[in-house]
């Protein structure tokens, strides 16, 4: 029953979807039952194999210039996509050529120069959506960039990065294999301790 | 004639190298340009989401001089109006502020801080962020590659690529080393995987073994290794945070303080575990059979050395779990399980410790023994106010 439960959550728990109690569950269970643990770990090379298989990458007109080509030696005139389902073949056939064609490109070795590779997405940037607006770039005393109309908050004086300004890199301690993070916070207590609570 | 026929072979044979040799440095020149392409579209698509985050708070030193002191550290939008950050940057802070990479800068809320997971969550309405998604544990192995992606020195962009060097798994939490390097304004960066998921949360580098190493000016140089807070232990804290704005620890119950052994005459301590002074009465600990004087010395099959790790590791666990605990007392080992409670402290006192100054040549003896006479002369010092009232 349990082993029952443990595999209905592999997926969940793959996609790091299960609860903090699902967690602890199913790993206090792999460290119980063997099995569970090997079927799970196939389970997860598989997933991991399917998704390190590389991606081809075909020219960006290639997929229009084979539906073209394909429309052109069909024997049935062209039908409008969704009244019926002839489109189906023709855009299988399309996807399998265009798979073998990168395929084929690759293995040729066929230059894959940038220039060649597809356009990047446009890259979204932060906007402002709070009362002021905020368009005009202008520039501070220290050459920073600064948005007329967004709150003007943060002083030139910081970026002098003088005595009353840190910047925080939190030093980290390894002991015997053990990492721990050391947070020097605002008034953090400091001297030793005796003894602790918890 | 052998010898030069020989010769002619060689030649033939170095010269069809070489013309092998060609295509294959052409392809690898390829491969190599087409990594870095792709390494700066995941850079370049993830680099909104970054932001620098700034905060001040006043601070009064005898006598009562105000000064505003700023600490200055790097977030990543989770949210469109989301930034998870380090609790470090912005503990015990007045105001916090961000400056995103396009320049716009904001006043950001506080919605929680948790200083055990060195975590915290701020909101910024008055802009729209792009977002980075949390990648799936298992894209985080060791041998993964890394980009990390920050802010140092006038808000100005770090990156690095490296990847993941090691695993620190303690219970209920990882860390992840890296080879990446990392820099000062840095606590709070992005760690992504090559797909520009967000793998981590970058804390800081390998402080330095001895002070020597610090430069003159006491500032802190990039180092060799950095470590990120996995994104794996982060979700379920950032969820918290943003539901209720603080994170459910456990709780045990205990009293504990130092315990260490020495080898040889004057040879050096080794920690041993936590030695209880006392047990809350009904608490988590005293349910599960754990007394004064018992010596805790296994938490979830880790051995304990000293009382803080024990703590970090509790309140890393959350509350209603039950845990499985090994202490030793008069010398013989007992086990058994301890459902914790709910800590009632958001914020303990032994959080912001530097271990350091529990160094195992420290010894808790002495420090008992003080706790002792300050006891001791308080008491006499009550003994004398109450004399003094009479007379």
């Amino acid at each position: 029953m349990s082993c029952k439960r443990a595999r209905n959550l592999f997926a969940t728990y793959w996609d790091d979807e299960v609860t903090q109690a699902e967690r602890e569950w199913l790993e206090s269970h792999f460290g119980a039952c063997s099995a569970c643990r090997a079927e799970y770990d196939a389970l997860a090379r598989t997933i991991e194999l399917v998704g390190s298989l590389p991606r081809e990458e075909s020219p960006a007109d290639f997929v229009e210039r084979t539906v073209a080509r394909a429309r052109r030696a069909a024997v049935e005139p062209d039908h409008v996509p969704g009244a019926s389902h002839r489109w189906v073949p023709i855009t299988a056939a399309a996807a399998l050529l265009a798979v073998l064609g990168g395929s084929a490109i690759q293995w040729a070795g066929l230059s894959t120069a940038p220039e060649q590779r597809p356009t990047p997405v446009a890259i979204q940037q932060p906007t402002w959506v709070g009362p002021a607006p905020g368009t005009t770039v202008s520039r501070s005393s220290t050459g920073q960039p600064q948005i007329a109309g967004a709150t003007n908050t943060v002083p030139d004086s910081i970026f002098d990065h003088g005595e009353d300004v840190e910047f925080i890199l939190d030093p980290v301690t390894l002991r015997k294999g053990r990492a721990h993070t050391t947070i020097r916070g605002a008034d953090a207590p400091r001297g030793q301790q005796a003894t602790i609570t918890f | 004639m052998r010898i030069v026929g020989a010769g002619w072979m060689c030649g033939v044979a170095l010269l069809v190298a070489a013309g092998a040799a060609l295509p294959a440095s052409s392809g690898a020149e390829g491969t190599l340009s087409a990594l870095q392409t792709d390494m700066d579209q995941i850079a370049r698509r993830a680099r909104p989401a970054v932001v620098t985050v700034f905060a001040q708070r006043t601070t009064r030193k005898p006598p009562a001089e105000k000064r505003v002191r700023t600490r200055v550290g790097s977030g990543v939008a989770v949210e469109e109006s989301s930034i998870l950050t380090t609790a470090s940057v912005v503990l015990g802070a007045e105001r916090v502020m961000i400056r995103t990479a396009n320049g716009l800068q904001a006043e950001a809320e506080l919605v929680g801080v948790d200083p055990i997971f060195n975590v915290a969550l701020l909101r910024v309405p008055d802009v729209r962020l792009p977002t980075l998604r949390f990648g799936a544990p298992h894209d985080a192995d060791v041998g993964s590659w890394v980009i990390s992606l920050g802010t140092s020195y006038g808000a100005q962009p770090t990156q690095s690529v490296g990847n993941i060097a090691y695993r620190y798994r303690e219970p209920h939490q990882s860390l992840l080393q890296l080879t990446n390097n990392v820099y000062p304004g840095n606590s709070g960066a992005a760690a992504l995987n090559p797909k520009g998921e967000l793998i981590g949360i970058v804390q800081g580098e390998l402080s330095p073994p001895e002070p020597a190493n610090r430069d003159p000016d006491g500032e802190r140089r990039p180092g060799g290794a950095s470590f990120v807070l996995s994104a794996e232990t982060i979700r379920p804290v950032y969820e918290d945070l943003r539901r209720s704005g603080r994170v459910p620890h456990g709780f045990l119950g205990v009293r504990t303080r130092p315990a260490s052994v020495t080898a040889t005459e004057g040879g050096k301590r080794t920690p041993i575990g936590a030695l209880v002074e006392s047990v809350v009465d009904r608490g988590p600990a005293q349910r599960a059979g754990i007394r004064p004087g018992d010596l805790i010395v296994a938490y979830e099959r880790e051995r304990v050395e000293y009382p803080e790790q024990l703590a970090r590791w509790v309140a890393a666990t959350r509350p209603n779990i039950s845990v499985e605990l090994v202490w030793v007392r008069d010398e013989v080992g007992h086990s058994g399980r301890a459902v914790l409670g709910q800590s009632p402290d958001p914020l303990p006192d032994w959080v912001m410790r530097d271990p350091d100054f529990d160094a195992p040549d420290s010894s808790p003896v002495r420090i008992s023994d003080l706790e002792k006479e300050v006891r001791r002369l308080s008491d006499e010092l009550t003994r004398i106010k109450d004399r003094g009232g009479k007379h």
